[in-house]
């Protein structure tokens, strides 16, 4: 019964006309950001975190959390009409949901997309707010070796994300590393700041997302092409035969989706991935799959958005980020002064219950924007890039500027900026280097004091049970990639 | 050479890493390493700028070695030009101000950049300084810096 009271309460601050604006417009400017080409939710969560420094911690959350599960089916629009995903869950919606357009079905592929969506997010948010509380709450035993090892698993886990661990365990290092300029908090002595005053506080969070996903993004897009030709969207509804092949796809994609979601190291990406060959396996004629099949946009396009809320399970209840875009809401929660993890529902259960609550409005607010604003949105793929990005490389400055008035910091964006850009042009993921930074002063403290809890012996990681069984996860993480890639190469030898 | 070639942004990324790390190593040896039962201030910088380097050579040899081939890239030089725009406009944004140095800057990567016309440009840029100095000035009370004409 106490879900229920948690979730009236939640509601009853989800409803403030101030939240509900803030809902209103995080899902309404990541359906613009997924549907915009080379700016995604995580640089738009970036881009306005100077915006809401010092603002209401849950406004500001609410607001980051609808422009992630919003970008989800923004990045349809793209798929659906130009076959570019927006975003890298939405690639296998653009195999099927483009030759949908291609066949005049522009509409009934992003009015199923639109339905599955909402259906998907709601269940989703459901499982988020029965399986979080009692998966905090039984973690609240932690003490510091379990809370090292539950940082070694979130660093760990991000990394094998993305396409090269190592490549993700390299900037999570470099996170790590950057985490350590400034004074050590437990001995006051100053490290890496070369007598330089504003290095004293370290690298701000806020310098390093806006400068990775903000200026190093921009740089990376600010040659694309002009865009392509878009279809005309109409007939949003599905018809009556497509709604029925579409049922049992948006509930297998959506019980897929959270549960992927849920687990670190996946994310909306491969739940997406999982649901086409999932609907493609039961489906009674599977060659229709990449010719039009209205089950290749349903199950995928559910499954990327409940793997949305279910990303938020581990977040919230452990502190382990499941993808990139969570890994940035993580350390605004920090930046905040809340700390995401067991004590989360315990000590700031408003704030938790009202961002739960305010999914569901938000999920409503997609439905009802989508199915008639379909077309509108559709028209935003037609601005080019060249008259987006000088605008934004100005809010990067005036936003990181902002932080300290220091022109310092805004030196640190166009050099960050730079290895940002880098990074995306080899292929480097940025997410690890943002929660090794976020992360970095958790893991140093909760390895000293269990390094002072058991006399210097590191062997406190591994008779502990849940820390040894978060290090071994941790090891799945990072050694699951190399054994699939061995196994896959002998099978083929 | 053929391998610098079709590496070499790979292999000089790698050396950034490398470089940081090994200045780690360097800054963090001279700091006490460990203190009673505890790490003292030098000991986790020293492991983490150890495994940097090895994690940045592991992960470019692993990426040098799966593939000879350069996959397609947009040239750099765009790139290049817009972040040398953006650092001209943050030398210039304690002198000349926040709006006068934003101005020149979009109006250089409109104009100059992305060869939009002049009157658009002139309008996008104003029109984009004016809000930022707007917004933060005003909603937020952030003290942007004013140029010698007072904005």
């Amino acid at each position: 019964m106490s879900v229920v009271y948690d979730l009236a309460a939640g509601f009853a601050g989800a409803m403030t006309p101030w939240n509900l604006l803030m809902c209103f417009a995080g899902v309404f400017a990541g359906q613009i950001v997924g549907a915009l080409p080379g700016i995604g939710p995580s640089s738009a969560i970036a881009l306005l975190l100077p915006l809401t420094f010092g603002a209401d911690p849950t406004s500001a959350i609410i607001l980051f959390a609808g422009i992630y599960y919003g970008a989800q089916y923004g990045g349809t629009l793209t798929s659906v009409l130009i076959s570019v995903p927006g975003e890298p869950s939405s690639v296998m919606t653009s195999i099927d949901g483009y030759q949908m357009a291609l066949q005049g079905r522009a509409g009934a592929a992003l009015g199923i997309a639109a339905i599955g969506s909402f259906i998907a997010g709601t269940l989703s948010t459901i499982g988020l707010m029965l399986l979080a509380p009692p998966m905090a709450k039984a973690a609240l035993a932690f003490g510091p070796p379990e809370y090292f090892a539950l940082v070694v698993l979130g660093l760990t886990a991000l990394a094998a994300v993305g396409g090269s661990v190592l490549k993700g365990l390299t900037t999570g290092m470099f996170g790590l590393l950057i985490s350590t300029i400034g004074i050590d908090q437990q001995t006051g002595v100053a490290r890496f700041a070369f007598d330089q005053i504003w290095l004293l506080d370290g690298v701000g969070f806020i310098v390093l997302s806006v400068a990775l996903f903000g200026v190093g993004e921009v740089l990376s897009s600010a040659g694309m092409a002009t865009p392509r030709p878009i279809t005309t969207v109409k007939n949003l509804l599905p018809s009556r035969a497509e709604w029925k092949q579409s049922r049992m796809p948006i509930l297998r994609g959506s019980v897929i989706g959270f549960f992927v979601g849920v687990l670190p190291a996946t994310g909306a990406t491969i739940a997406s991935f999982l649901a086409y060959i999932v609907e493609k396996k039961v489906a009674k004629d599977p060659s229709r799959f990449g010719k039009g099949a209205i089950e290749g946009v349903a199950g995928p396009e559910s499954s990327n958005n409940a793997a949305a809320a279910g990303a938020m399970v581990p977040m919230l209840a452990l502190g382990v980020p499941g993808s990139g875009t969570t890994a940035i809401i993580l350390g605004a929660l920090i930046m905040f002064g809340v700390r995401p993890g067991p004590e989360l529902f315990e000590k700031n259960a408003t704030l938790v219950w009202t961002v739960i609550a305010s999914m569901y409005i938000g999920n409503v607010i997609l439905l009802i924007m989508n199915l008639p604003l379909a077309g509108l949105f559709a028209q935003l793929l037609r601005v080019p890039y060249s008259w987006l990005y000088p605008p934004i490389l100005a809010l990067c400055v005036a936003g990181v500027y902002s932080q300290a008035n220091s022109i310092e910091d805004v030196w640190m964006l166009i050099g960050f900026g730079a290895l940002g850009w880098a990074m995306m042009r080899y292929d480097w993921p940025a997410a690890p280097m943002i929660l090794g930074l976020v992360l970095g002063t958790i893991f140093e403290n909760a390895l000293r004091q269990s390094m002072t809890l058991s006399h210097g012996s590191a062997a406190i990681f591994f008779t502990r049970p849940i820390s040894a069984v978060l290090l071994a996860c941790a090891a799945a993480a990072v050694l699951a990639p190399f054994i699939y890639k061995l196994a896959t190469s002998r099978r083929t030898a | 050479m053929n391998l610098l070639r079709a590496k070499g942004g790979e292999i000089a990324l790698c050396l950034f890493f490398v470089a940081t790390g090994v200045f780690w190593i360097a800054v963090a040896a001279g700091l006490p390493l460990w203190d009673g039962f505890a790490p003292a201030t030098g000991l986790l910088p020293l492991v983490f700028g150890a495994l940097l380097v090895v994690l940045a050579v592991a992960a470019t040899l692993v990426d040098v070695v799966a593939s000879s081939e350069t996959p397609d890239r947009a040239p750099a030089g765009r790139a290049i030009m817009v972040l040398l725009a953006v650092a001209a406009g943050a030398a210039g944004i304690e002198t000349a101000g926040f709006f006068a140095s934003m101005f020149v800057t979009m109006l250089f990567l409109f104009r100059v950049a992305e060869k939009r016309p002049l009157l658009s440009s002139v309008l996008a840029s104003a029109g984009t300084a004016l809000f930022l100095t707007l917004v933060f000035r005003t909603w937020l009370g952030v003290p942007l810096p004013a140029g010698p004409w007072g904005f």
